[in-house]
């Protein structure tokens, strides 16, 4: 391999790849390894933005390609560098990366326009996008390839715990139902990519019926589009037009809700692969965090006469469970109070049951 | 000459292996159905030397003249060897049928199996038995017709075999008496020979093969627990010892994968996590196949290795250990039936530190599961969903339990204790030893072999240390079954 020593030492930061010569076909690993870490520890601080970071060339192996993402991920800092370069390996392959396939696909060389193909998703990430968001599409509880979209929050994991509360009210609703044939109804407040009430509806497609509101005309399209893919025989067409929520009928069973809860003082701190991509709206809850969260309590008892799940910041539950604490004034007053507060699995407080006096 | 001469070399050969394979099933069977306590000995199989065998051949194979004038002593020797030929084979056929009458004596009647089969088709011909409501239904009984004609087209085939190997004995013997009369009255046929010939080769292959599959699925009702036949996963850790931990790991990782294609299962490698410098912290494996748990699960424990180690710098001798754990994947079924409440869980995910929630967006969602009373801990990272992640943790985890608590004979997981899953995990189960002698000991059956290759190239070596440790632990059962009965 050969390397031209004078772009090495120049004054202006270069890209180190684009000025490497590497052999076509199989490159071993080793070799490669061995020089971008020497590459790189010459090099500390360069590589503007504009310029590619990682050029791969055809014919080089599907382990090495991963390998070489791997590293340019890495030397960004770019959070979570080796699930992403997986995750957009398999993407650009169009297969899965599954440690049964790995020994099998590792030798095989990667043609021009995978190699490009999958160049330019690194490239992106590198730009810390949210690989949601690069892909396009990610599972989400029992969904598979629920379609993203900037700038709508990406679906997190302490979603899916919300959802699995809900599923076991909304069963036992159904045994307690008996025998009518009503319904479940169900509010999904701030739908984003409507997550939520579609994972709901998906696993009670014949016993619920879903109402998402957002006020992003985006979301609503994302929300739909969605609910065709999962849902493609069980949908109302006639849900595009956000002032609809008005002509029907609010007497819900169950309200849930993943509102903005970032208190304005923690936004700061956000990495900025959250706040350079996701939107603020569907993030920030004001200073507290409990804008949102208030505005919704406020109009609970004209929504529904049962439950309200919500997740939450994990300041908030100690804080509702103390404004909304049964018998308090404010709990009188609004007509609400906290039923419940619970864990996620990560150990923090994150979720809040409400009920409607 | 030639001709008389390889004939008696092969039976000769076959009935030393059949008298040594027999010894170890058949001495052990018979003497449990006397029910004498002592019966204990027999289970400690060791290998029979294999001298004595090869002094009959030297006794047979002699050199015969082929001259007119030593025709008689010749005819005389070739009755003998006949004769010898025909004892063989009837002993033979005697201990393929006492191992086939005793797979019989287990089984149900044919004529029970096929008028269930016949049941379990009707049902499976219904057009509503295979929507997708009834998907657990459906596995079970395509499960049970799998089993049901597997065993059907084994007992026809026993029976065949056994009624050409009976056919062939008795006509084998009136052509002998036949050919000895001639002999007496100085005729000498010789198409009469060949028909012997033939008849004594058919007849061995018969009693043969019936003898090797009465083994085989006498083997095979070995594993009969409850979750025998289920797909399992083997767990592969490196102890302490850093590289030649590692590099263990990735010999027995071989040795498995070798061993579990000899038996004809389908091997998944499910993860894999390399050492620093060679070999593997842990590989997990899913093995599939009938009676995949139930061949395995003796697997589990600590395995030993001693060798010159070539990672370390003075080239010592260096014990190193690698843990295997073997559990059973059960069926959505099975595994429904245990609840366990939430409070005797923790749940915890491989994210750890800052905020979480909605200040974060990350992808990796493993969930580590850890049943407090038992301290058995669990963990999936292979979903692309936290939730998927927990209910497949959540079924391992059960699934684990269950194994453990039917190893114990216990009633119920709850009575699990941890410290009694400890010292089983712990316990060290073969001792591989390459320096300065070569030898593979199994510390619970006793069963040892010096040829360490053959056993981590995961062959019959292997296989026989499976198989001896199933019938020990039968043994073992019987034995406390025995006991119980006695203090009954």
């Amino acid at each position: 391999m050969s390397r031209q020593r004078h772009t090495i030492c120049s004054p202006t930061p270069v890209p180190i790849y684009t000025r490497f010569d590497i052999p076509k076909g199989k490159v071993p690993l080793y070799s490669i390894y061995s020089t971008a870490r020497n590459l790189s520890s010459n090099n500390g601080n360069d590589t503007s933005d504009g310029a590619a970071a990682v050029k791969l060339t055809p014919g080089i192996t599907i382990q090495t390609a991963l390998n070489y993402a791997i590293q340019a991920l890495e030397r960004k800092s770019v959070p979570e560098p080796e699930e992403s370069a997986l995750n957009l390996l398999s993407h650009s392959l169009g297969l899965c990366w599954e440690l049964g396939h790995q020994s099998v696909l590792a030798n095989q060389p990667m043609s021009e326009e995978q190699c490009n193909a999958f160049q330019s998703l690194i490239e992106r990430r590198i730009h810390l996008e949210p690989l949601q968001y690069i892909i396009g599409q990610w599972d989400f509880h029992d969904l598979i390839g629920l379609k993203i979209k900037e700038p709508m929050l990406c679906p997190r994991p302490e979603t899916e715990e919300l959802v699995e509360f809900v599923l076991k009210d909304v069963s036992e609703l159904i045994r307690n139902r008996g025998s009518t044939k009503e319904r479940i109804r169900i509010l999904d407040v701030g739908s984003g990519t409507g997550a939520i009430g579609l994972a709901i509806a998906n696993r009670y497609c014949d016993e619920v019926q879903v109402l998402a509101l957002d006020v992003l005309p985006e979301a609503v399209e994302l929300s739909n589009d969605n609910a065709k893919r999962f849902l493609a025989n069980h949908i109302d067409d006639d849900f595009t037009n956000t002032q609809a929520g008005e002509t029907y009928k609010m007497d819900f069973d169950i309200v849930v809700s993943n509102p903005p809860y970032i208190p304005s003082r923690d936004m700061a701190t956000l990495s900025e692969d959250v706040s350079r991509y996701e939107s603020d709206k569907a993030l920030c809850g004001g200073d507290d965090g409990l804008d949102i969260v208030r505005h919704i309590v406020k109009r609970l008892p004209e929504w529904t006469t049962g439950n309200c799940w919500m997740e939450v910041d994990d300041s908030h539950p100690s804080l509702i469970a103390d404004w909304l604490s049964p018998g308090s004034l404010e709990s009188s007053r609004l007509g609400v109070e906290c039923v419940s507060t619970h864990k996620d699995f990560c150990g923090r407080d994150r979720f809040v049951k409400l009920r409607v006096l | 000459m030639r001709r008389l001469v390889v004939p008696a070399v092969v039976i000769v050969l076959l009935t030393a292996n059949i008298d040594q394979a027999s010894s170890l099933l058949s001495s052990g069977c018979n003497t449990s159905q006397h029910r004498r306590r002592s019966c204990h000995h027999h289970y400690t199989a060791t290998k029979p030397s294999t001298l004595s065998f090869q002094k009959q051949i030297n006794n047979i194979i002699t050199p015969i003249p082929r001259s007119s004038a030593a025709s008689s002593s010749l005819t005389k020797l070739r009755a003998t060897t006949k004769e010898t030929d025909l004892t063989s084979l009837r002993k033979l056929l005697t201990t393929a049928t006492s191992i086939h009458n005793k797979n019989l004596a287990s089984t149900p009647p044919l004529s029970q199996i096929s008028s269930r089969l016949h049941d379990l088709e009707v049902e499976s011909s219904n057009p509503s038995f295979w929507d997708s409501s009834n998907s657990a239904r459906n596995d079970v009984v395509t499960k049970e017709i799998g089993r049901y004609s597997r065993l059907k087209e084994e007992m026809v085939l026993w029976e065949k075999l056994r009624k050409d190997a009976t056919e062939a004995l008795e006509l084998l013997e009136e052509l002998m008496n036949n050919q000895k009369s001639d002999d007496d009255n100085n005729n000498s046929e010789n198409d009469n020979e060949e028909m012997i010939l033939l008849t004594q080769e058919e007849c061995q292959s018969s009693a043969q093969q019936l003898l090797l599959l009465s083994q085989k699925y006498e083997l095979s009702t070995l594993l009969s627990g409850p979750y025998d036949d289920s797909p399992c996963r083997i767990l592969l850790t490196a102890g302490a010892g850093g590289t030649e931990a590692c590099d263990w790991v990735a010999m027995l990782y071989r040795m498995y994968v070798r061993h579990a294609t000899y038996m004809d299962y389908t091997i998944k490698v499910v993860d894999e996590s390399a050492g620093d410098v060679v070999g593997y912290k842990s590989v997990e494996l899913q093995i599939d196949g009938p009676n995949a748990y139930g061949w395995f699960k003796g697997e589990k424990g600590a395995h030993r290795l001693v060798r010159l180690s070539p990672f370390n710098a003075n080239n010592k001798r260096q014990t190193t250990f690698a843990g295997v754990d073997v559990v059973p994947v059960l069926e959505e079924e099975t595994i429904q039936s245990v609840d366990i409440p939430e409070k005797e869980l923790e749940i915890t995910t491989m994210r750890s530190g800052g905020k979480g929630g909605q200040n974060v967006n990350k992808v990796e969602t493993g969930v580590r599961i850890k049943h407090l009373p038992s301290g058995i801990a669990v963990k999936c990272t292979e979903q692309r969903t936290q939730m998927m992640n927990k209910n497949l943790a959540m079924n391992r985890l059960k699934a684990q339990l269950l194994a453990i608590a039917q190893e114990q004979r216990l009633q119920d997981i709850n009575a699990i204790r941890g410290d009694v899953v400890e010292a089983s995990w712990g316990a060290q189960i073969r001792n591989y030893v390459m320096q300065p002698y070569k030898m593979v000991k199994d510390g619970r059956s006793e069963w040892e072999t010096s040829d360490v290759d053959g056993v981590l190239d995961g062959g019959a070596a292997l296989e026989e240390f499976v198989g001896a440790w199933l019938r020990w632990m039968r043994g073992k059962e019987e034995k406390e079954r025995e006991e119980l009965e006695m203090a009954a």
